[in-house]
């Protein structure tokens, strides 16, 4: 793998990150030595077959989870330096998530879910821009209802916006639209490089569909713990 | 991001208190069936402490009223002259009162019974109301217009009514009215021998007043100062002579007070522990419940920490979430405990010695909020504190497990150290000695984990049986109790405790009536005659043997009392601090016999007995041993008795240990034949009725030609300790009675939680071709295996506590009562049933698809 050139920090770093999980005497290394950055701005897709170490890695990326060994520096923070309350203050000042089965929470409505992480940080006007994300993805109309009274598509919009509501710097996505049809996987992957394009922030994400790989600045591929850059990979 | 800004950032407490009420939608309804766990136990500490405080309030504005005045000064002889100057020295108002026992014959009814007469020369009470009917006869004898007062119970039993005629002895009198109730007097005071008022005078007409007959003289005095320092130390100087010389006992309004407050105390600190048991098993109940609800949040969590979340600040989400619950449980508690509490005096009435007026007593009901509340938070606790290793990573990860282990968690053995502090602390408080408190919460500990384990046997085997021979729905019922997140343990522990308490009362019980009932078989005596005098003893027995009886003991008795101890008047051993004889042997008033053996139910264990002496004093005697240490005598010691001013020396020979039942004539002293039988003797006889109607005849003729002897019927004794026993054991079922039904709610609220995992299991049978009879079978199947194993295990345990209990403090023998425990066992089952059966209504009747698309979504 090589590691480009360019002007600006990058926003995220990994150097020798090893992670290994013991159950026992056994122990699986998952991650193998992997070293890589990416520039504010761009999109990266993280491809590979199951069981690869692909959510393994986001976890990590995101400061979700702790590498047993190597560095990691994100938005200019060493995670693996923090406390697990002080990542959970960079997810919520930096960070945005998406995840492949929406994770929002059941019993709050689509409204309150988008307002969350702002809600998190005491911002005032929470409100406002969640009506605000909430028009952007197109749910100006269903924010009173519950995430059971959506479809999928709509609930990814929702989670959509609970990810861009408080401009993270990063967005990490996780098989956005592994739980979708192809159509609706279509308008979120659609809305999902449009707010990225609007936003201009850099996003992260873990795919198993190349056409939605295709789409980001650069491809990563991880085959057993390692990483390697898709040489190849033309951006459609 | 600074250093600084790492830790300042926090929503805020509103936000909090949003986030919680948000997070809780939809699943209020099941929080708030967690909460009931604890609402009986609440409840019933609630409605102790209530009751507890109003009877504190009573017994303080009442005290006097509870001896019915200042003073009374009790002996079991005459006064005399030189304690009649004492008692008009002392001044203030005084009633005299004279009690003994007799028979009664009601001319009208043709009926007779054995009663207490209480004749007094004044007004009494002197403090406090003698209530009658009519009400203005009242508490002075003048009013009585030369009738007596009858005690209602005796009235309604042989349906007297005022005007109606009562022979007492040889005079006969008209009834005046019913005794309702005399202050500082409960019901119970007149179970055995129902109270019957009236003069001296109309006493003295009796004839009843002869030697030997057990009588009581009282005098009661108030003062207009109360009891002066002058007055007391009267009292006191008397103490320790002119009191010795005549047997005195006295009693103050204050000695009366502490005396009630003590017994009152007694009952409530365990009444209270068993409510305690229902709010610490509610406490457990709330645990698990609140875990299996974490366990269905563990997402949420997960994903808040994801959204930035500290773990501080998801644990006050649902930590907020589980007390506000909490707290309405306890609230609920406290108003069922405030019902509770004008319900429970009906059953102790009858033990009180004053009316209760129940008032709400903010103070209690706040306590037993508070405490309620303390347990649920601190047991909640357990589970809450997992929510602090959840790791954000679970949203994209569900295999991820907690961050590390409960067990090597400091704050949970904290936490643990905490909850056995609180319930320790309560208990102490409760029992109000550190031993008693710590051996409480300890043979709790161990009752629990008794229970559990038996429980955990029960299930065991009987999954075993059902491996090797047991039927499709037998196995799959049973396997329901070893479902994911099942509470099969708690909730056959908490049924359990339930059953072992309610058992373990009747179990006493029975044993404690085998003890009397027990002698009623063969040809034991079942009827004494007593108070009959030396030139009646032989028309009675004629009088018997005509009617068909015979005497089966004819006992000698001649009343004494101490008068020395090996040469030290009594005078002086009072005075002496060290001399350690206990208090009655004082004024004590023995009933001593003659005669030439060792009856069958005592064995001579030292010494050598003396069945004839006719030597000079001292005269060599037989002691029980229970009297030994009252009297710090042995072998060879020397004793004086005071026989009706005539004194006798003895030396102790021999000593008995008795085997006491009720029923067997025995005695504490046994002269040899050849000495006392000059003194004034009264007889015993003792005989046999083959049946109640025999008896009631034997009593009616008895009573008509013997006026004077008082006829004891032991089946009418059983009856009346069996009613004793029922009112005294309905307060303790009731209260036990709440560990039940927190049982049961733990149980509701297990089903509820598990509805949906057996509405999927059942749809999959049904899927598979299973009936909905068939589904409903393996819940019945599953819900009788859960009472049998709760009931069998409470049974079993009470089994082994009834007979640890009846050992150290009886000294009786278990008497095992099959179709008692069956039915013990019968009605849990069904309870536990009918409460399955109706959480799991529906259940069997879901209709497939429904359920299957809703999986799908």
């Amino acid at each position: 793998m090589t590691e480009q050139s360019i002007p600006a920090p990058p926003i995220l770093k990994l150097e020798k990150v090893i992670k290994t999980y013991h159950s026992g005497h056994q122990s699986l290394t998952v991650i193998r030595d992997i070293t890589f950055t990416v520039p504010p701005g761009e999109s990266v897709a993280i491809i590979g077959p199951s069981g690869s170490g692909k959510t393994t890695l986001l976890g990590i990326c995101a400061g979700l989870d702790q590498p047993s060994e190597g560095a990691i520096e994100l938005c200019g923070h060493r995670l693996d330096q923090l406390t697990e309350d002080q990542r959970a203050e960079v997810r919520n000042r930096k960070l945005g998530f998406v995840f492949q089965n929406f994770q929002l929470i059941p019993t709050l409505t689509a409204l309150d879910n988008i307002l969350i992480p702002l809600e998190l940080r005491g911002d005032r006007k929470a409100r406002e821009q969640a009506l605000d994300w909430l028009a952007k993805v197109g749910l100006a109309d269903r924010g009173h209802h519950y995430p059971v009274q959506l479809s999928g598509g709509e609930q990814q919009r929702i989670a959509l916006a609970r990810a861009c509501v408080g401009n993270p710097e990063i967005l990490f996505a996780d098989e956005p639209t592994g739980n979708l049809d192809d159509e609706t996987s279509q308008q979120i992957e659609d809305l999902l490089f449009e707010t990225h394009a609007r936003i201009g922030n850099t996003m992260v994400l873990v795919t198993h569909a190349r056409e939605l790989a295709q789409r980001c600045d650069r491809v990563l591929r991880i085959r057993s713990g390692h990483l390697e850059e898709v040489t190849d990979h033309v951006r459609s | 991001m600074s250093e600084a800004e790492f830790k300042t950032r926090h929503p805020g407490l509103a936000w909090l208190a949003k986030m919680a009420w948000r997070d809780s939608r939809g699943q209020r309804r099941l929080l708030a069936l967690f909460t009931l766990s604890i609402v009986f136990g609440v409840g019933a500490v609630v409605a102790i402490q209530s009751l507890r405080s109003n009877l504190s309030d009573i017994i303080e504005v009442q005290s006097r009223a509870l001896l019915g005045a200042d003073l009374v000064l009790r002996s079991q002889q005459a006064f005399g002259v030189e304690m009649d100057a004492f008692m008009a020295d002392l001044g203030g108002q005084q009633t005299r009162e004279i009690r003994l026992r007799s028979m009664a014959f009601f001319p009208g009814s043709s009926g007779s019974q054995f009663v207490q007469l209480r004749a007094l020369d004044g007004p009494y009470p002197l403090y406090g109301e003698m209530e009658t009917e009519p009400v203005e006869l009242g508490p002075n004898p003048n009013d009585w217009q030369d009738g007596v007062l009858v005690e209602e119970n005796l009235m309604i039993q042989q349906q007297l009514a005022p005007g109606d005629s009562i022979r007492l002895g040889d005079a006969e009198f008209r009834i005046a009215g019913r005794l309702v109730r005399v202050s500082g007097e409960s019901e119970v005071s007149g179970f055995f021998s129902p109270r019957i008022y009236l003069t001296i005078d109309q006493l003295q007409e009796t004839g009843l007043l002869q030697e030997g007959s057990i009588i009581n003289h009282r005098a009661y005095f108030r003062f207009p100062d109360g009891l002066t320092e002058t007055i007391q130390e009267k009292l006191q100087e008397a103490r320790n002579n002119l009191f010795v010389d005549y047997g005195i006992r006295r009693e103050t309004a204050e000695n009366r007070q502490e005396r009630v407050e003590r017994i009152l105390a007694n009952l409530f600190d365990f009444l209270n522990l068993i409510g305690f048991i229902a709010l610490l098993l509610g406490g457990i109940g709330v645990a698990g419940a609140v875990h299996i609800f974490l366990q269905q949040k563990v997402n949420t969590m997960a994903l808040l920490r994801c959204l930035g979340a500290s773990s501080g600040l998801a644990f006050q989400i649902y930590w907020l979430q589980v007390s506000v619950v909490g707290m309405l449980g306890a609230l609920v508690g406290a108003m069922l405990g405030v019902g509770i509490q004008f319900l429970l005096p009906i059953p102790l009435r009858a033990f009180l010695p004053f009316p209760i007026e129940v008032q709400f007593d903010p103070g209690a009901v706040l306590a037993g909020l508070l405490f309620g509340w303390l347990i649920v938070s601190l047991f909640s606790f357990v589970p809450l504190l997992k929510i602090r290793g959840v790791s954000p990573l679970k949203v994209i990860r569900s295999s991820v497990g907690n961050a590390r282990p409960m067990r090597r968690d400091p704050l949970f053995w904290a936490l643990i150290m905490a909850i056995v502090a609180a319930i320790s602390t309560f208990s102490v408080l409760q029992t109000q000695q550190w031993t008693y408190g710590l051996a409480f919460v300890a043979g709790l500990g161990g009752s629990l984990l008794l229970l559990a384990g038996l429980a955990w046997l029960l299930r065991w085997a009987l999954r075993l049986s059902a491996r090797r021979s047991g039927s499709f729905a037998w196995r799959l019922g049973l396997s329901n109790l070893y479902r994911p997140n099942n509470r099969t343990l708690l909730m056959v522990v908490s049924i359990g405790m339930g059953v072992l308490l309610i058992h373990t009362l009747f179990l006493v019980r029975a044993a404690l009536l085998h003890q009397v009932e027990g002698q009623d078989t063969g040809d034991a005596p079942n009827v004494i005659l007593l108070d009959v005098q030396s030139d009646q003893l032989d028309d009675l027995q004629s009088f018997l043997s005509d009617n068909g009886f015979s005497a089966l003991e004819t006992l000698p008795i001649v009343t004494m009392r101490v008068a020395a101890i090996n040469g030290r008047e009594m005078r002086e051993l009072r005075e002496d601090p060290d001399a350690g004889i206990s208090h009655w042997i004082f004024s004590w008033e023995f009933r001593n016999t003659f005669r030439d053996h060792v009856l069958d139910n005592a064995t001579v264990i030292e010494g050598e007995f003396v069945p004839r002496y006719d030597g000079p004093e001292p005269y060599p005697i037989s002691l029980s041993e229970n009297v030994l240490d009252d009297m710090k005598v042995g072998i060879g010691d020397r004793i004086s008795w005071n026989v009706q001013g005539v004194r006798i020396e003895t030396v102790v020979s021999s000593v008995r240990l008795i085997e006491w039942e009720v029923g067997r004539q025995n005695f504490n002293v046994v002269f040899p034949l050849g000495t006392i039988e000059d003194a004034p003797v009264v007889y015993a006889v003792t005989v046999r009725a083959r049946d109640r109607a025999e008896s009631s005849s034997l009593q009616a003729s008895l009573t008509q030609r013997f006026p004077n002897v008082s006829m004891l019927d032991l089946t009418l004794l059983f009856e009346t300790i069996n009613n004793i026993l029922d009112r005294a054991a309905f307060v303790i079922h009731f209260m036990a009675a709440f560990t039940i039904a927190t049982g049961l709610t733990v149980l509701a609220g297990s089903v509820v939680t598990s509805r949906y995992q057996r509405i999927k299991e059942s749809v999959l049978l049904r899927t598979l071709g299973a009936s909905g009879a068939f589904i409903r079978k393996l819940l019945m199947i599953e819900f009788l295996l859960l009472g049998f194993i709760a009931a069998a295990a409470g049974i079993l345990l009470s089994i082994v506590s009834t007979w640890a209990l009846l050992w150290s403090m009886f000294d009786l023998e278990l008497v095992l009562n099959w179709q008692g425990s069956l039915l013990t066992l019968v009605s849990v089952v069904a309870l536990t049933l009918i409460t399955g059966l109706l959480t799991t209504r529906g259940i069997a009747s879901q209709p497939p698809l429904a359920v299957l698309r809703r999986e799908e979504g």
